[in-house]
């Protein structure tokens, strides 16, 4: 939350950048339009929620081209598609793919503004989780390797007595270190440490 | 040589040479019998010479039948005087006629004076004249005038003879001639009437085995022969009338021609009948005309007639030579299905192409027209919510309103350049003789007309003017028009499913093209037939006339509809004619 959303709108033709930037700042959006992808991509990330409005029809990368571009740069900005003559299996890839909303030209604008607010919105939701589970990541790191094994496998559901069996050492041992790990990781309960756990297995963590 | 008298002895000898030669002057016929007057003549003159010792003997012989005069001389060696010489010197002493020159005359001929007697020859010397000279003074004695005149009788006898032998012998021979030429005559004659005997053997003969020939053919062939007298009444069918229609001869001999026809026809053959009986005017082709014939079992079949007529002991009798075709027919058909899958095929593809190419086009106006729309209406939107929230500066709008009137000019230049972009999409037009294009589009009709039994007339003019125009347009309107025809006939059970196709060259000299049926006509009001997706068929988009009046259109023609009376429909158009002559 540290800076103002922010749009990116991709469009080749000059009418239509303007017009968009003009009728997204009537909602208060901060908008940055570029004429391709190209010029996008140059831009450094951006520290703040943002959103990418793209025409579909570009010159040189085209906007189904750019969106696995992104992804496969691993930026996960989400994007409204805006089309000439969208077709079907167009939206379809285009959708599967993460699109927010597919918008066929011309397109009324509370559609835009809905589109480009559930955008930011997710994207906003993305950098919280994000930040979370960086926080989790940090904390995690400063568990001792002895700690980390006990963790995972009192999240795999084994009692003390079964992990000091494993480990070869005595249950009260297992006991403290386990109470350690859930300070460390700043984790109210045993199903809040679980929880920590799975979060960083997830797609953003760093435990795969 | 006179007698002397007084010598007896003298006397006898004298005597006894004359006698001697008078039998030697008697012996002459002997010697020329049966010859040419030149031999008489020259023997005569030689034997005189000879016997009398002359100095000249000479002959003339006057024309006689056809044979030219003769003058012949004989003297002894020394002199040599030509005859006619010797006959212009005679003429000189004693006149130009032989007939009243003197019993004797002496003159002198050459050197020498010459003692002279001429003796006619014939009764009144009407055959010439002979003539002796001699240098002798005492010429003529007694004796030798005997024996001169007794020589000119035996050669007047000799000539005469000789005359009439010629004139025999001419007789003879023109006899012989005329004969001749008679036999020649009749020869020919003969001849003549020999070939022309010949001539009506091999005539009789040819027509003998012509006859049976023909006899033969007709039992033979594998086409149905039919007469029908001029009642419409069979009179003989072959056998093979047996094996295509299925009918023995006796269940269709005296039954009506219009038995072998399937029923929608036979009116139609009964009024060209009669029609042509009482005008002479012929309802469809003698000649190889195809039509449709129907089985004893009722199956519908092609067949291709031809038909005689012969008209016997003043009744006309009408031949038909009927052959099945179906079999023809329905390879060709297979054929021309596979060519019109084909054709059908490749339009497919044209239009399927052309659908594509309508749609990258539609999605180029779509973009090209939706960036300035979205724009206007991205600006318009976001002044109205300006508006509402009672934050609209004026400079605000103003560049606004700019950017929507910038958009709006630019949509509506983009529509102006595509629609220019349409517009110059030509039509290929190219002087076409419109009779082509309709056999062409009848031949791409064909099956539609047999498998629905149209009849079709065509009724194209001659001598029409070429049109400037695009072939495949020309045919998709024609296609169009026939299949619309086809269609109205469809539904047509109760009269024969007629289509006329016509052209010919119209008051204001365009080329006219018309399209007829006995269908059903419209339903529509004739005006509205033209209007696009107003259709009366259960298929039909209701774009195909519309297309066709604006194909027609743009080829500067016109294409309107009346009513066909009593039913159906006429669907016109005309075309312009070129200035291009047909080559």
């Amino acid at each position: 939350m540290t800076a103002a959303p922010l749009v990116f709108v991709v469009d080749d033709d000059p009418s239509v950048r303007s017009s968009l930037k003009f009728l997204l700042s009537t909602v208060g959006l901060h908008v940055e339009s570029f004429e391709s992808a190209d010029t996008f991509l140059r831009k450094n990330p951006p520290d703040a929620p943002s959103c990418l409005v793209l025409d579909v029809r570009l010159p040189g990368l085209s906007g189904l081209d750019f969106q696995r571009e992104l992804a496969a740069r691993k930026i996960s900005i989400p994007i409204v598609f805006l089309t000439g003559h969208g077709d079907i299996p167009m939206s379809v890839r285009a959708m599967k793919a993460g699109a927010v909303e597919f918008l066929t030209k011309p397109f009324r604008d509370q559609d835009l503004l809905d589109a480009v607010r559930i955008a930011l919105e997710r994207d906003r939701a993305r950098r919280e989780e994000e930040k979370e589970v960086m926080i989790l990541q940090q904390r995690f790191d400063t568990l001792t390797s002895r700690e980390r094994e006990v963790i995972s496998m009192v999240v795999s559901g084994m009692l003390n007595k079964q992990i000091a069996d494993q480990l070869g050492t005595a249950e009260s041992t297992v006991k403290v270190q386990r109470s350690r790990a859930l300070e460390k990781m700043h984790a109210e309960s045993l199903v809040d440490l679980i929880r920590m756990i799975e979060r960083l297995k997830g797609p953003s963590g760093g435990l795969r | 040589m006179d007698l002397q008298p007084g010598d007896p002895a003298e006397e006898i000898k004298h005597l006894r040479r004359c006698v001697n030669d008078l039998i030697s002057v008697l012996a002459l016929p002997a010697m020329w019998s049966g010859g040419e007057p030149s031999q008489i003549v020259h023997t005569l003159l030689d034997a005189l010479l000879r016997m009398l010792q002359l100095d000249l003997v000479y002959v003339r012989l006057k024309e006689t039948a056809g044979r030219a005069p003769i003058e012949m001389v004989a003297q002894p060696r020394q002199h040599i005087i030509q005859p006619h010489e010797i006959g212009k010197a005679l003429e000189t002493w004693m006149g130009p006629d032989p007939q009243e020159w003197p019993p004797l005359m002496r003159g002198r001929v050459g050197d020498r004076d010459i003692s002279i007697v001429p003796l006619g020859l014939g009764l009144q010397g009407e055959l010439g004249v002979i003539v002796a000279g001699s240098e002798r003074a005492d010429f003529p004695q007694q004796t030798e005038k005997l024996i001169l005149s007794v020589a000119a009788n035996q050669a007047s006898i000799g000539l005469q003879e000789a005359r009439l032998r010629s004139e025999q012998k001419r007789v003879a021979s023109e006899l012989d001639r005329r004969v001749a030429q008679r036999t020649t005559e009749l020869a020919a004659a003969n001849e003549e009437l020999r070939k022309e005997i010949a001539n009506r053997k091999h005539a009789e003969d040819h027509l003998r085995s012509s006859e049976e020939e023909h006899r033969v053919i007709v039992e033979t062939a594998n086409d149905a022969v039919v007469s029908m007298d001029e009642t419409g009444a069979i009179l003989l069918a072959n056998p093979a009338t047996s094996r295509i229609f299925g009918y023995e001869p006796i269940e269709i001999v005296g039954k009506p021609l219009t038995m072998l026809m399937p029923e929608m026809m036979r009116k139609l053959h009964e009024n060209g009948f009669k029609r042509y009986l009482a005008t002479g005017e012929r309802h469809v082709n003698w000649q190889g005309v195809e039509l449709t014939a129907q089985r004893k079992n009722g199956q519908e079949f092609a067949v291709e007639v031809s038909f005689g007529e012969l008209t016997s002991d003043g009744h006309k009798v009408f031949t038909g030579f009927i052959r099945d075709v179906s079999e023809r027919k329905r390879a060709e058909d297979q054929l021309r299905a596979s060519e019109r899958s084909l054709q059908i095929a490749q339009a497919e593809i044209a239009r399927v192409s052309r659908l594509t190419t309508m749609g990258e086009l539609a999605a180029s106006i779509a973009h090209e027209v939706n960036q300035p729309l979205t724009a206007v209406i991205n600006n318009a939107s976001a002044c109205l919510r300006l508006l509402a929230n009672r934050n609209l500066e004026p400079e605000v709008l103003r560049r606004a309103l700019e950017g929507i009137v910038a958009d709006g000019t630019r949509a509506s230049a983009v529509l102006a350049r595509i629609r220019a972009f349409i517009k110059k999409e030509p039509a290929d037009k190219a002087p076409l003789d419109i009779n082509e294009v309709i056999q062409e589009t009848l031949v791409l009709a064909d099956r539609e007309l047999y498998e629905n039994q149209v009849l079709l007339d065509n009724q194209l003019a001659t001598d029409l003017p070429l049109v400037l125009a695009d072939r495949v347009q020309l045919q998709q309107v024609l296609l169009n028009l026939i299949m619309n025809s086809v269609e109205a006939l469809t539904a047509v059970t109760s009269r024969p499913r007629l289509l006329w196709v016509q052209s010919r060259v119209d008051e204001s000299g365009e080329v006219l093209v018309a399209v007829s049926d006995s269908g059903t006509g419209f339903d529509l009001e004739v005006g509205h037939v033209f209007t696009p997706f107003v259709t009366t068929k259960a298929k039909g988009m209701g774009m195909g006339l519309s297309i066709s009046r604006s194909l027609i259109e743009n080829h500067g023609g016109r294409l309107w509809a009346t009513p066909n009376s009593p039913h159906g429909a006429v669907f016109s158009f005309t075309l312009p004619a070129t200035a291009v002559n047909p080559s």
